[in-house]
């Protein structure tokens, strides 16, 4: 059973949770970038929101802001580093006007673009995000992030698997070594039914977190699941180091319970579902997997309890 | 006075200037009733896969700007500009549910139900909407025109309302339980308008049915609930339950309803005398 990379909503989350990873690179890069393309704000000011974005203290940076918005009106970096404060403080809604207003005032950059476009994402406004990272692409063409965002909106919001390859392969090209790209096409192609080249993207992945000690733990689990039925050894492998790397993914216990019940052991399977069930209570299919190997357990109580919270999960929710 | 007496002349008071002032305490206590948790568009509740979709920044940066706007008169304005501007936008009836709130919170009430329809007529399943209708129409004044047709339609947007409800569901990003809680305090906020139209009507034993399904629905029943209760109990001739909810009512506060509720709790011994 596929974990539930399909699902918008959990989708939605991993998307967030990319998104705002990614995002603090992007300020990074744009501390920088961005004050120099419309140096207005005078030195000191500019030196304090740069110590600020560089802290990550987004709360006092939304203070820093906001006073030299006022004090500085025609100054677009300002209401720039005031809408991506408010973005990075998840208030999209507060982070669009003055994002709005760095626009209107004439910031046209790629950054400001991807900023913008993440903000209409999170509030469900994919055409306009589309809009953004379109125009984002085209400004910097060698920044592989909008191109990234599109296929992550294509394949979890669209579940449109073919058309987010695309746009994968498409930031591969800038980024070859994008591990976040590199897992999503095979992702992709694993939902297209093409196992052997989601393996080969799935291995790079691997080999570019590796490289740069990075904890991601996605191409892992796609590796467990592609060798769950014929090598569930290796597959435990696999599993184990998806869980190492992110232990509160839910979905990296599911596939590990799965493994461990492919290879009987049955206390381990349900430790591993039990903790999935506790990360995502509303994940039907970690219920039901927890059920079954509750009932197989002959542990019949516990087992007809979690068989009554996945008809309820699937009463308030509906059925996927 | 014997109880069966006393229960007779509760009943009468319904007909009488009495029975309209436990009315209207009821009514100004449905304006201090807690907000929905459901947002129209942007709340926890919008599923992302079917959400609205704004057709240009323009309308957007317009909606934001209404919805940020926290005066009444400023709302009403950014809502009659937005929908002049963008009168096929995908997000009028939550423009409009805003703007039918800012006219109540001016007293305005035949400005905030016309809002409030236009925005049912943009989104006839807007359960925020359809609750805040069916309380603004309850509590509308006794010589509004038309008052018997709008109570009609105020019960008609209240079940309507609960069977949206009970049908919506949630994104799985929303834990369960606080689902389950705010459904049922959707659910509650529903039945105790319809206990206000059936007050209204002078039917009190339907009417403390809906208030103790309220009751019952809410997490955590505050003293407007007991209170609210508690008059329509003693106005069906129920006397003791009335006084225990009148009593409950007096002890859960706030200050203000436990005032009233010690009134009418007085006014029932005096009666019993």
């Amino acid at each position: 059973m596929a974990v539930h990379q399909n699902s918008p909503f959990v989708a939605k989350i991993r998307l967030s949770s990319t998104v705002l990873s990614l995002l603090f690179l992007l300020i990074a890069h744009s501390r920088g970038q961005a004050i120099r393309e419309l140096p207005l704000i005078p030195d000191p000011e500019a030196r304090t929101i740069d110590y600020l974005a560089q802290e990550k203290r987004w709360s006092e940076l939304v203070t820093a802001a906001r006073e030299l918005t006022i004090s500085h009106p025609d100054d677009a970096n300002s209401f720039y580093w005031l809408g991506t404060a408010h973005l990075q403080l998840h208030d999209a809604a507060n982070a669009i006007p003055p994002l709005r207003k760095a626009q209107k005032l004439g910031l046209d950059t790629s950054l400001l673009h991807e900023s913008l476009g993440l903000a209409y994402y999170d509030l469900n406004q994919f055409v306009l995000f589309e809009q953004q990272m379109r125009q984002a692409a085209e400004k910097d063409p060698k920044d592989f992030r909008p191109v990234y965002y599109l296929g992550l909106y294509q394949l979890t919001i669209r579940s449109d698997a073919v058309g987010a390859l695309a746009r994968f392969d498409q930031a591969i090209e800038i980024q070859p070594d994008d591990w976040k790209s590199l897992y999503e096409a095979g992702n992709c192609l694993e939902k297209l039914a093409k196992p052997a080249q989601a393996e080969i993207y799935y291995k790079r992945a691997i080999v570019s977190i590796e490289m740069n000690h990075q904890r991601f733990g996605w191409p892992f689990q796609g590796m467990a699941r592609l060798l769950l039925e014929h090598d569930p050894q290796q597959a435990l492998q696999f599993a184990t180091k998806a869980v190492e790397a992110e232990p509160d993914e839910y979905s990296n216990h599911v596939i590990l319970a799965k493994v461990y019940k492919r290879l009987d052991r049955s206390p381990d399977a349900i430790r591993e579902a039990q903790t999935a069930t506790s990360l995502s209570p509303n994940d039907a299919s970690a219920r039901y997997l927890l059920f079954l190997l509750l009932r197989d357990a002959g542990q019949r109580e516990p087992a007809e309890n979690e068989l009554r919270v996945f008809r309820q999960i699937n009463t308030v929710y509906g059925t996927e | 006075m014997s109880y069966e007496s006393f229960a007779r002349l509760i009943l009468s008071m319904e007909q009488s200037k009495k029975a309209r002032s436990f009315t209207l305490i009821i009514m100004a206590l449905l304006f201090v009733s807690t907000p929905l948790a459901l947002h129209a568009q942007f709340g926890p509740y919008s599923d992302p896969a079917r959400a609205p979709q704004a057709r240009s920044q323009e309308e957007l940066d317009a909606f934001l700007e209404l919805r940020s706007a926290t005066e009444a008169q400023e709302i009403i304005q950014l809502v009659n500009a937005f929908a002049a501007r963008f009168p096929n936008s995908v997000f009028l009836d939550a423009a409009y549910q805003e703007q039918a709130l800012a006219y109540q919170r001016l007293g305005n009430f035949s400005a905030s139900v016309s809002a409030g329809e236009k925005s049912l007529q943009a989104n006839p399943d807007n359960i925020k909407m359809l609750l805040a209708l069916a309380t603004i129409i309850a509590n509308s004044p006794a010589q509004t025109p038309n008052r018997a047709k709008l109570l009609t339609e105020a019960e008609d947007y209240a079940h309507h309302a609960l069977e949206h409800i009970e049908t919506s569901r949630p994104p799985k990003q929303i834990p369960m339980e606080q689902w389950l809680r705010d459904k049922r305090e959707m659910q509650s906020q529903a039945h105790e308008a319809l206990g206000v139209l059936s007050l209204d009507r002078g039917q009190a034993q339907a009417a403390a049915t809906e208030f103790e399904a309220g009751v019952a629905l809410s997490a955590n029943p505050d003293g407007t609930h007991f209170f609210r209760l508690g008059v329509a109990l003693a106005l069906a001739g129920k006397v003791a339950d009335a006084e225990k909810n009148l009593q409950h009512a007096k002890e859960l506060g706030p200050d203000a309803v436990a005032k009233l509720a010690s009134e009418q709790m007085e006014k029932l011994h005096h009666e019993t005398k």
